[in-house]
């Protein structure tokens, strides 16, 4: 196609594949009528494309110039009156939330129900699936709930807008490490809500380690028995063991990036006989002996300790890796306000309480530490903003497309 | 697959000719109406769709910012086996060959049995052998493990009644290749049952008896009469298996571990997780082409095969 | 008259296989019901302890029901539709001669070889050209229908395979006969050949709803807002605690199914009754029908 590859915005998308349905659906037609290879065609193909871009962005600049007026955005002004205008504005009952089932229930978000009509629910099955949905507008939230390994992708692609941070009175008892990890350039683009540490953990009557390290997950004593989650974060956990000396493991060099990939595919051969993409399937995995050693969330280990399964974990020396979820402001939402309300809602100490004694996640709200589970407050330092110091947040991953393609080829030259 | 019906041998006069003519006039007008609906819906619905798929394999459509425009390097790349894919295509063919040869055999004498000698029941027990499928599949996957896990359902029977060492449980059936295997068995199994049933129950039995008659010995009936008349129903259930387990996806990421990863795997993986969507193109038209092939062939066969019988 | 189909070890051997099947296919299932009651939330042994938790869990989940509802639906539209193209699909592909008929019949089984996932995007795109093409005039809302739609291709191919080798054994002067005697086609079609093939279309019918009451990656890029109960499941994995709710509602739908399969059978042996005294007569008439039993 054209000279630059600009960004495009998914309504120019949309416009282009919808030229590419008439045109590659020609294609195949005016094929088989001449009997001939595709060149020609294929050069009318560019040409039409182009011409579309150019209208599509003129529209896109005319459409953000309206955002700007309609919507304060980053401005800090925003009085009260714009918030009940806003608010009077929009039809509250058609609030979208793309987030995991269980976000559903009003427990959730103590306060909005009664003031705002019952907002929907959809559900998603993972992050980075939901990420090419999104794109395709496939479904259209307004506010998404990821876990943050997407926030790159997320933000570079365009998908998402920053949220005005004085609609939502309780971002101030947030995180502010998690917080951070999830602004860019002065812009709020998230509200984590929840967040836990990846924590190494293995059957105590199975196995004993041998150092306090990620690198059991690598122990050749244990092929068969180690379980990986399927996903590039491994990526960081290789990078975070001092043997492979990487910088920054959150976003490697080009050649870190190269010796990684090679140390995983010699590892992957030798030690995990399964990858896990849910943590349900991998919970019943640990339960039945089916894997030794796992790279979990906290609440695993709660979940497996309840039901008598004699699990222990690790606390590495090279620092913990840990992740954290919560609610993007789509770019395309047209419940502004109400998603603030909403959102505010959602992280309120009522609401991050049931996301620690009931999913057992640590929680973004520092005032939330009325627990039940002594785990989460003594490990995970639930309430402390210092807690999460040291600790690699994925959040903070960049470019993960091209981990993500490294660790497909990995996974494949070990399948093959 | 032809129909044997050629109208035309049976009319003598000039008379009869004339309506057979017709008649057949009609019938192709009767066949095109009938085929315009699901026609229309493969071209719209599916053709449609498809030709998309080659658009973004050549970065004539693109949805992510990092792609880089329109040409066939995507292509080369791949068919040049310069990337692992390739040669997990020849994996993945020769696993879906296996599970199909090994799932038909497995689900023929359960047809046979059906059609043939279960009666009255036929459709009763059929009917239960379908009704497990309606659990979700990803319960029944997580059901598997916990069966043959490493402390699962099986080892602990084997260790308790002393079949086997408390230390020395039976190990790879929980992740791998061949686990993998054997659930998409137990997922095809059921279905794959069917074309072969629907052939033999639709089978003239006066045929046998009339071997028996001759002096055939059931063994003889069976291979002479029986699988001949049932083979366009074991091809289609060979197909039935066959072509989406080379594709299939899901129970690799259950129990495939490192070792069952598939070319559906990563297909799956290039569009859901690498937002590569246009080497995912690449590799799933490279399956419905080589696919393709390969039912051209096999319906050769099987006409020649049918030819040959008549 | 002795049973030439099989011997009496034969037949043994076969029962034996058959049950040993039925095992094989039940065992998972078995362990669901199992775990179902277990009060742990781990999908696994040892057992904690009795409990009936998950299923007031379930029933009171309304998100978990509506799904259920949402796929059933999905299920029945698509079914229903895939019989009738299906059937238009097979009887000229089992019962004609045309030129165009072997690509056509690669076209008609070609869905079964791309990936539900890819299908699901490439149908998505389309689904969305429609707006974009007529200028906003026209939306293609995507909602139930739209996964019916993209859910009576991916079946449309197992039902033609069902229903081509059983309509090929139709004997072809049957129909001759009748259209000799100045039947219409539809009548032929409906006196003669509907109750012949009429086993296999139940048969290809329960098939489409079962696949199309589990089939995910479809669903997921044309549902839009909607849930359906795959996509729930899948993402209700992510959450292990309320997994053990949705092994509850799974021991359900197929204690339910089961009970549907009793209550088809039923029905069957009613219409079976009727056919019968139908294929007696055309023996009598000295037609050769390949189903008398």
């Amino acid at each position: 196609m054209s000279d630059g590859r600009d960004p495009i915005s998914r309504r120019d998308f949309v416009k282009l594949a919808g030229k590419g349905a008439l045109v590659a659906g020609a294609m195949p037609a005016a094929l088989a009528a001449c009997g001939e290879d595709a060149p020609p065609e294929t050069v009318v193909v560019t040409e039409t494309v182009i011409e579309e871009r150019i209208v599509t962005e003129t529209e896109t600049v005319i459409e953000e110039k309206i955002v700007e007026v309609e919507v304060p955005g980053e401005a800090p002004t925003t009085t009260m009156g714009m918030r009940e205008a806003g608010l009077a504005a929009e039809n509250g009952a058609d609030l979208l939330i793309y987030a995991p089932p269980g976000r559903e229930v009003p427990t959730q978000w103590p306060g909005y129900l009664g003031r705002f009509p019952h907002p929907q629910f959809a559900a998603t099955a993972g992050s980075f699936a939901s990420l090419g949905e999104l794109q395709l507008g496939a479904i259209e939230p307004d506010i998404w709930n990821p876990c943050f390994a997407v926030f790159d992708t997320a933000v570079s692609e365009g998908l998402v807008q920053p949220w005005d941070t004085s609609l939502i009175p309780n971002f101030a008892d947030l995180n502010p490490n998690l917080t951070a990890a999830t602004s860019r350039d002065g812009n709020q683009y998230a509200i984590p809500l929840l967040y836990g540490l990846a924590i190494p953990i293995y059957r105590a009557d199975l196995y004993t380690p041998k150092e306090n390290s990620y690198s059991i997950l690598f122990d050749e004593d244990l092929a068969g028995k180690v379980t990986w989650t399927d996903s590039a974060e491994w990526f960081v956990v290789a990078g975070k063991l001092p043997e492979n000396n990487v910088a920054n493991p959150l976003d490697p060099t080009e050649e870190e990036l190269d010796r990684l990939v090679e140390f995983m595919k010699r590892k992957i051969r030798i030690v995990p006989a399964a990858l896990y993409s849910d943590l349900a399937t991998n919970q019943t995995d640990l339960a039945t002996g089916n894997i030794v050693a796992s790279y979990v969330a906290p609440t695993q280990w709660i979940e497996l300790t309840k039901q008598g399964v004699d699990i222990a974990f690790i606390t590495p020396d090279e620092g913990f890796i840990g992740f954290s979820c919560g609610y993007f402001l789509m770019a395309d939402a047209d419940q502004y306000y109400h998603a603030h309300e909403w959102v505010n809602a959602a992280v309120s100490v009522e609401a991050a309480l049931t996301i620690s004694n009931k999913f057992n996640f640590g929680n973004s709200n520092l005032k939330a530490t009325a627990v039940d589970n002594p785990l989460l407050v003594d490990v995970m330092g639930l309430g402390d903003p210092a807690a999460l110091d040291g600790v690699s947040l994925l959040d903070k991953m960049q470019n993960i497309d091209r981990l993500n393609d490294a660790w497909i080829e990995v996974k494949a030259a070990a399948g093959v | 697959m032809v129909s044997e019906n050629d109208t035309s041998e049976k009319s003598d006069t000039s008379e009869k000719k004339v309506r057979v003519a017709s008649l057949a006039r009609r019938r192709h007008r009767v066949t095109r109406s009938l085929l315009a609906l699901p026609l229309g819906w493969l071209v719209l619905f599916f053709l449609i769709p498809v030709s998309l798929v080659v658009a973004y394999s050549v970065g004539i459509l693109e949805t992510f910012t990092k792609e880089e425009g329109v040409s066939l390097e995507t292509w080369r790349i791949f068919l040049t086996g310069e990337n692992v894919y390739m040669l997990l295509f020849i994996k993945s063919f020769r696993m879906a060959l296996i599970v199909a040869v090994v799932v038909v055999i497995l689900a023929y004498p359960i047809a046979y049995f059906l059609a043939m000698i279960a009666d009255k029941y036929k459709y009763s027990l059929l009917l239960l052998m379908i009704a497990p499928f309606m659990t979700n599949f990803f319960m029944r996957v997580m059901a598997w493990k916990v069966l043959l896990g490493r402390q699962g359902v099986l080892n602990s029977f084997l260790i308790w009644s002393g079949l086997r060492d408390e230390g020395n449980p039976i190990e790879g059936l929980a992740f791998g290749e061949i686990p993998v295997m054997i659930v998409l068995g137990y997922v095809w199994i059921p279905f794959v049952m069917l074309p072969m049933f629907a052939a033999m129950i639709s089978m003239d039995r006066r045929l046998l008896e009339a071997a028996a008659d001759l002096g055939a010995s059931r063994w003889r009936a069976f291979w002479k009469v029986t699988f001949p008349l049932s083979l366009p129903g074991v091809v289609a259930s060979f197909f039935f298996v066959f072509i989406p387990t080379i594709g299939e996806f899901v129970v690799p990421k259950l129990v495939g571990g490192t070792k069952g990863y598939m070319f559906g795997s990563a297909i799956d993986d290039l569009f859901g997780m690498g937002l590569d969507w246009r080497t995912g193109s690449v590799l799933s038209l490279w399956l419905v082409m080589a696919v393709f092939i390969l039912a051209l062939l096999f319906m050769r066969l099987v006409r020649f095969g049918r030819l040959a019988e008549s | 008259m002795i049973d030439i189909a099989t011997s009496k070890w034969a037949k043994w051997v076969l029962i034996g296989i058959f049950v040993f099947e039925i095992i094989f296919l039940y065992a998972p299932v078995t362990l669901l019901y199992i775990f179902s009651f277990n009060e742990g939330s781990v999908v696994g042994f040892p057992f904690v302890g009795f409990s009936l938790d998950w299923y007031e869990t379930a029933f009171t989940n309304r998100g978990l029901l509506l799904s259920i509802r949402t796929s059933a639906t999905i299920a029945l539209m698509s079914s229903t539709a895939s019989i009738v193209v299906g059937l238009l699909m097979a009887i000229p592909l089992a019962r004609r001669k045309f030129k165009a008929k072997t690509p056509i019949m690669a076209l008609v089984l070609s869905p079964l070889v791309v990936p539900h996932l890819v299908f699901g995007v490439a149908l998505l795109i389309t689904f969305r050209s429609v707006d974009v093409l007529t200028n906003g005039v026209l939306e293609f809302p995507l909602s139930l229908p739209a996964v019916a739609i993209g859910h009576v291709v991916v079946l449309m191919p197992l039902i033609v395979l069902i229903l081509i080798p059983r309509l090929q054994r139709i004997d072809a002067h049957l129909e001759e006969a009748a259209q000799d005697l100045g039947a219409s086609g539809w009548r032929t079609f409906r006196t003669i050949i509907l109750p012949l093939i009429a086993p296999a279309l139940a048969a290809a019918y329960v098939i489409s709803f079962i696949i199309s009451f589990n089939e995910y990656a479809v669903a997921v890029f044309v549902s839009g807002p909607v849930t359906t109960f795959p996509i729930f499941v899948l993402a209700e994995l992510q959450v292990p605690v309320r997994v053990p709710q949705i092994i509850a509602i799974s021991v359900v739908v197929v204690t339910i199914s089961l009970l549907v399969v009793v209550g088809a059978e039923v029905m069957r042996r009613v219409f079976e009754r009727r056919y019968r005294v139908l294929s007696q007569t055309a023996g009598l008439l000295g037609v050769a029908d390949a189903d008398t039993e």
